[in-house]
């Protein structure tokens, strides 16, 4: 069986190459972490994946089928639902209407309300913002705003989920909240691949590390073996191996 | 399953309910005792000034399309009437629903040049466009070319004057009264979560699976089609019409976006609102076509500077109002927030214009 998502030998360039001859595969059931320096390309990869930027070179595909040229609403009901690294919401309507967006639209065929209200209800539930549902969501504080895009996500019931630094920003207890939470979705069957910064909250979640710098995989595999191999250390901590 | 719900009005949304519906019946049974016509005739501008506006206003307010080129479908609507009536003899009140159909179909072309074009080139390619649409009307032999043409009374049939009086009136008070309802049901169904999420964030809408370009498309269509429609029932208003006043970019796109954005763009109020001082400023300003546009559109621009949510905003900030109910609320357990009424964190009516 194909993969459920494969990057084939993706590139692209803002003037410099951002990401560069890029391969990666991901299985129904993983949980991949991604990590790197600021500015690695980790937010315009996930960005070509989900088909908010186009690929000047390379493919994208999802269960082997070709998504290169399809735009992000089209993958999205393909089973690919994604957070953003800067929350995306829809300030003027309230928390349980933005998830009520993502569980109308991102099923496969769009859904009645009706149907869809209980699995918005469940993605706020999963999400810990089912006491804030009728909350106008420009009113919500940062975490606030996190667990939504996460519950807006899950709302499209997606077979993969990609988090962009979920963690970021959040106080230490928030961030284990979120863990637990991340890791309720990953054992509930949804394939997680999460860039973040906070690696001891990535390392709680993934079972395989990729590590990218200046738009190229430096490192790819065991979570601690990655996280410790020189190359990591050098451009990732900025630690030079002596 | 979860035990929760969703629940739409609130006592004000109720309350604004019930006043339309009387001033709906109210104004229904009107023919009934305005025996010489002269409340009817006069109303009709109104009513398909309301018509046009609120179809501006879902088209500006709610799904981002600032179009400028409504006179297009309105002259559409026009000679769509003109020419099934006076060249084919199809009955008059037909032919208006047949306006309505030619103008759908001529607004997809339209938006597949259109819809390429972003933001003000959106608004100057309408324009252009239908300044195309008046040349052709205008070098058009069939059509008529630059002449006056009028409907006849043998196109109008037999119906009498009190007949034609009245079926004007109502199917001007149908397109008003409809107008406002499409807005309000397309603001309460999936179109009007899928356009309120576009236009508060259109990245995030593709995110979450919203097909952009089709809620566009299904919001430019129904209001192609209801702007043809009233168009055709502004000629059996006014039967004589020639290509430069069907298609009068300033009667009938610059009054109307004057008049929305007077009442205030993206609520289903606003315009209404805006509609009642036109009839104002019209009432006061009889006979000055050109002061009446130059005054409303000094206020404006004015309003555009100093309130960018109309009159309605103006009210809202001060109320809380929200008189057509289009917002969800869930109920159920393990819900906290605010007081039914909303009051203290409001979600604006589909209404903020933060784009
Ligand atoms: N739209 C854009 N136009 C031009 N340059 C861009 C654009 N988006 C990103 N870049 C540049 O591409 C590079 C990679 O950015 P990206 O956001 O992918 O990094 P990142 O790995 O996500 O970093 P961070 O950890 O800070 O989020 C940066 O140098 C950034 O300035
Ligand atoms: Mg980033």
């Amino acid at each position: 069986m194909a993969p459920l998502l494969e990057v084939v030998d993706v590139e692209k360039s803002f003037g410099v190459k951002v990401v560069d001859a890029l391969c990666l595969q991901v299985e129904q059931g993983d949980a991949l972490g991604i990590v790197g320096p600021n500015g690695a390309g980790k937010t315009t990869l996930l960005n070509l994946i989900a088909g908010d930027l186009s690929c000047d070179r390379g493919s994208i595909l999802i269960e082997g089928e070709d998504v290169t040229r399809t735009s992000p609403d089209w993958r999205c009901r393909r089973g690919l639902a994604r957070t953003a690294q800067i929350p995306r919401p829809f300030e003027g309507m309230t928390v349980f209407e933005n998830v009520l967006v993502g569980a109308v639209f991102g099923a496969g065929v769009p859904m009645s309300e009706a149907h869809a209200t209980p699995v918005a209800v469940e993605a706020l539930e999963r999400a810990q913002l089912l006491s804030s549902a009728n909350t106008r969501a420009g009113a919500l504080p940062l975490l606030g705003r996190k667990r939504m895009e996460l519950a807006r996500a899950l709302a499209t019931r997606p077979k993969i989920l990609l988090l962009d630094e979920i963690a970021g920003g959040l106080t230490e207890a928030e961030v284990l909240e979120l863990v637990e939470t991340i890791r309720a979705i990953h054992a509930g069957g949804v394939t997680i691949v999460w860039i973040e910064h906070i690696v001891h909250a990535l390392l709680a979640v993934v079972d395989r590390i990729m590590a990218m710098s200046f738009g190229i995989k430096i490192a790819e595999g065991d979570p601690a073996e990655v996280m410790a191999s020189p190359e990591v250390q050098e451009v990732y901590l900025g630690v030079a191996p002596e | 399953m979860t035990g929760h719900r969703v629940t739409r009005s609130d006592r004000q949304s109720t309350f604004g309910l019930a006043v339309s519906a009387v001033l709906l019946v109210v104004l229904v049974l009107l023919p009934w005792w305005d025996g010489d016509g002269s409340l009817r005739v006069p109303l009709v501008p109104i009513l398909y000034y309301l018509a046009l506006a609120q179809m501006w206003n879902l088209l500006a307010g709610f799904a981002g399309l600032v179009s400028i080129g409504q006179q297009m479908f309105v002259g559409i609507g026009v000679y769509t009437l003109l020419s099934f009536a006076e060249d084919f003899g199809v009955d008059p009140y037909l032919s208006v629903l047949l306006a309505g159909v030619v103008a759908a179909v001529l607004s997809l072309p339209v938006a597949a040049l259109a819809f390429r074009l972003r933001g003000g080139y959106f608004a100057i390619g309408t324009w252009v466009i239908a300044e195309v649409f008046r040349l052709i009307a205008l070098e058009s032999g069939f059509l008529g070319g630059a002449n006056v043409r009028t409907l006849t009374r043998e196109s109008l049939g037999g119906y009498s004057v009190d007949t034609r009086n009245t079926v004007t009136y109502l199917m001007a008070l149908g397109l008003a009264a409809g107008a406002t309802a499409i807005l309000v049901f397309v603001l309460r169904s999936r179109l009007g979560l899928a356009l309120r999420s576009i236009r508060d964030n259109q990245e995030g809408a593709r995110g979450l699976g919203v097909s952009v370009t089709r809620a566009k498309l299904v919001v430019w269509v129904i209001s192609a089609s209801w702007t043809g429609m009233t168009g055709a029932v502004i000629l059996l208003h006014n039967p004589s019409t020639r290509a430069e006043s069907a298609f009068s970019v300033l009667r009938w796109t610059a009054l109307v976006v004057f008049i929305a954005i007077i009442g205030g763009v993206g609520s289903t109020t606003g315009p209404i609102i805006g509609v009642a001082i036109y009839w104002g400023v019209r009432e006061f300003l009889e006979d000055a076509d050109e002061w009446r546009f130059i005054i409303l559109g000094l206020i404006a621009a004015a309003m555009a500077i100093t309130a960018p949510r109309g009159v309605y905003g103006l009210l809202q900030k001060r109320w809380a109002v929200q008189f057509f109910p289009v917002r969800r609320r869930l109920v159920g357990p393990g819900i906290g927030g605010p007081a039914p009424g909303g009051q203290s964190q409001p979600a604006p009516d589909a209404g903020s214009t933060a784009r």
